[in-house]
């Protein structure tokens, strides 16, 4: 009696090892796949979100949110947003903006600067002329575009950021911040995902992507370059970025663009000629540390070609990726060993910028 | 020698009754753990068992046939209600284990106590289940075979510990 | 008798059982992309975490080497080498893993599979 007495409490004893090991193992597969994601529609592109962490869906929410705040502030075509607001003063007087939009409009003017202009902030006078994307895209006339390149000059922009102001020195000048807005945009979400606690997260504005940070697995994020040949809605990459933490934006001629009379015009203007830039780049890819930075960029880098858009990268520590339209990769040399070429068909140039 | 259960039935009727009662408390006991949400990590298809409680107590009281008897019908009722995967399922697993079941109780000295019949039973139960999935889908299931014998061993304890309460109540009723 | 000691060993077992087949799951979940090179030029490329059942590759040569392909792992199974250093590295299944056979200057190594991507820049 005494003896099964013994076995019953030892039965009792593995039982309770059983179930809570098996109640660790059922929790552990449980929070595995603490993820949420979520596609929607801002900044004329769609948003897609990957974040992880027991406040992925808050975090997702947050950062959406985030990202309609700062389309009503920056983007031109909304009638009351800080941008706006500042174009119909043109040439009047000061106007008080968000400090968001000022610190935008300063990293703009800061990348005009260092680019000597191949990015310009102040480009909407011609590139509204153009409207690529829009109700109104066409071709305009030399005559056009002459009159109104006078008007694009990010030295008679000036931004206050102490105060949150910032004035357009002319009247019919006005600021375009749709080349930084995606990147820009990137970093609102990342700044959501830390602020609800999650654990990790990506962001893909169109062609701006933005981490937070680790994976679970502890591998780099997985960022693949669209193969310029292929179709937006069949993406095929052509390689890939091994990225632990930033952000990244691409600039390509196959974005927007149109064909008139035999000739393609895509939507990357040089600020100083009013019409697109065609250096045989087809797109760059910027890897830096700010969103909005990356995107400003990229654009800047596309307009300035290789050899000088490295330099302006080496400025800020980013990194680029120059594919150019005979199928050649050129590298930053700070690229080389997180940027991993899978289509051989193009040909990786590693110190050829 | 029960007064609550002496009624003037025959043997054979007493039996048939009893059988009956069995195998309506095994497809409770289906039903009752068809409501229980799936188990992660458990092939699709595949479920504990509870109603080895049942065959395996009619193994032991009445024997091997009727007890065969109750995993067949409980098979078909899986196939009426869940489809014949389900039915394939069901009938491998609860044929199986009641064989296993009913070779332990044979042997000499009975070696296993009610804990490690109903072990026996479960895991059997869930290898006949396996490999009719490993038949059914893909070579892959087999992945499940280290949770499957966790939860077999887990759900074989409970059958036991079920069972030693059960069995004085079960008892009551046996044709004596 | 509600629980007797040969219960306990049973229970014991399949524990230890279960516990061993998830180690041995876990070591041999290979996904990588197995790469068979002879002299350095590519002759074979298998996708371990897709290889569905088991395949002997024939490679004939001086060395009669044959591989062996399945779910999960590939190995030499035999070779006429003399140091059979090839067969005796056993079954390679994670990423980074080799086996080389000098003599008939075979090399079987796994590379990482195709990795998923997060996102997509362009």
């Amino acid at each position: 009696m005494y003896k099964e007495k013994k076995l019953a409490y030892l039965l009792f004893a593995v039982l309770i090892v059983v179930i809570a090991v098996l109640a660790c193992i059922l929790i552990k597969s449980n929070q595995k796949p603490v993820s949420y994601e979520c596609t929607n529609y801002a900044m004329g592109t769609y948003v897609q979100q990957t974040v992880y962490g027991k406040n992925s869906q808050q975090a997702a929410k947050a950062a959406a949110q985030k990202i309609g705040e700062l389309e009503n502030l920056i983007s031109w075509r909304r009638s009351d947003s800080d941008i706006t607001k500042l174009n119909q003063a043109s040439g009047s007087d000061w106007v008080s903006i968000d400090p968001k939009t000022a610190a935008i409009l300063q990293k703009s003017l800061d990348v005009a600067d260092k680019s000597y202009g191949a990015f310009d902030p102040t480009i909407l006078p011609v590139s509204s002329l153009w409207d690529f994307g829009g109700e109104n895209q066409h071709l305009p006339s030399k005559k056009e575009i002459q009159k109104y390149l006078k008007y694009v000059n990010y030295k008679e922009l000036r931004v206050n950021t102490q105060e949150s102001t910032a004035s357009l020195k002319r009247h019919y000048m006005a600021v375009d911040l749709g080349a930084v807005g995606k990147g820009a945009a990137c970093d609102e979400a990342v700044a959501a995902y830390e602020q609800a606690g999650a654990d990790s997260g990506i962001i893909a504005v169109g062609g701006s992507i933005g981490v937070f940070g680790t994976k679970k697995d502890g591998t780099p994020w997985n960022i693949a370059v669209r193969d310029p040949h292929s179709s937006e809605t069949q993406s095929a990459s052509l390689g890939a970025i091994d990225l632990r933490s930033g952000y990244v934006s691409t600039s390509g001629t196959y974005e927007k663009y149109f064909t008139k009379n035999g000739v393609t015009y895509h939507h990357l203007l040089n600020p100083k000629t009013g019409y697109p830039e065609n250096n045989s780049l087809v797109s760059v890819t910027v890897v830096c540390d700010n969103g909005a930075l990356s995107d400003a960029l990229s654009t800047a880098c596309f307009v300035l070609g290789r050899e000088k858009g490295a330099e302006l990268l080496k400025k800020y520590n980013a990194g680029g990726i120059f594919i150019t339209t005979d199928d050649k990769i050129y590298l930053t040399k700070n690229m080389e060993n997180t940027f991993t070429l899978s289509d051989r068909k193009y040909s990786l140039v590693k110190s050829g910028v | 020698m029960n007064h609550t259960t002496n009624l003037n039935l025959s043997p054979r009727t007493r039996s048939i009754a009893f059988n009956g009662l069995l195998t309506a408390l095994a497809l409770v006991l289906s039903a009752i753990e068809l409501t229980l949400p799936p188990l992660p990590l458990l092939p699709p298809g595949a479920k504990l068992g509870l109603s080895n409680i049942v065959t395996m107590y009619a193994t032991g009281a009445v024997g091997l046939g009727p007890a065969l008897c109750i995993a067949l019908i409980k098979g078909l009722f899986a196939g009426v209600t869940r489809g014949f995967t389900a039915m394939l399922m069901s009938l491998s697993g609860g044929l199986l284990s009641t064989l296993v079941m009913w070779l332990l109780l044979r042997v000499n000295g009975s070696p296993f106590g009610l804990i490690g019949l109903g072990v026996a039973g479960a895991l059997s139960h869930n290898a006949a289940q396996l490999f009719v999935a490993f038949l059914l889908t893909t070579p892959a299931v087999l992945y499940y075979l280290p949770w499957l014998i966790l939860f077999g061993v887990l759900s074989g304890i409970v059958t036991g510990l079920v069972l030693r309460v059960m069995m004085p109540l079960l008892n009551k009723f046996t044709i004596d | 008798m509600i629980l007797k000691k040969k219960d306990l060993f049973l229970i014991a077992f399949f524990l230890c059982l279960a516990a061993v087949l998830l180690l041995c799951f876990n070591k041999n979940a290979g996904t990588g992309i197995a790469v068979v090179e002879r002299n350095g030029t590519e002759l074979y490329r298998f996708d371990l975490g897709k290889q569905k059942g088991t395949q002997v590759i024939d490679l004939g040569g001086e060395y009669h080497v044959k591989l062996l392909v399945e779910p999960g792992a590939i190995s030499f199974q035999h070779s006429d080498c003399h140091d059979q250093i090839c067969v005796r590295t056993g079954k390679l299944s994670k990423p980074g893993q080799a086996a080389v056979c000098l003599p008939a200057k075979i090399s079987v190594r796994i590379t990482e599979g195709q990795k998923t991507i997060d996102a997509f820049t362009g």
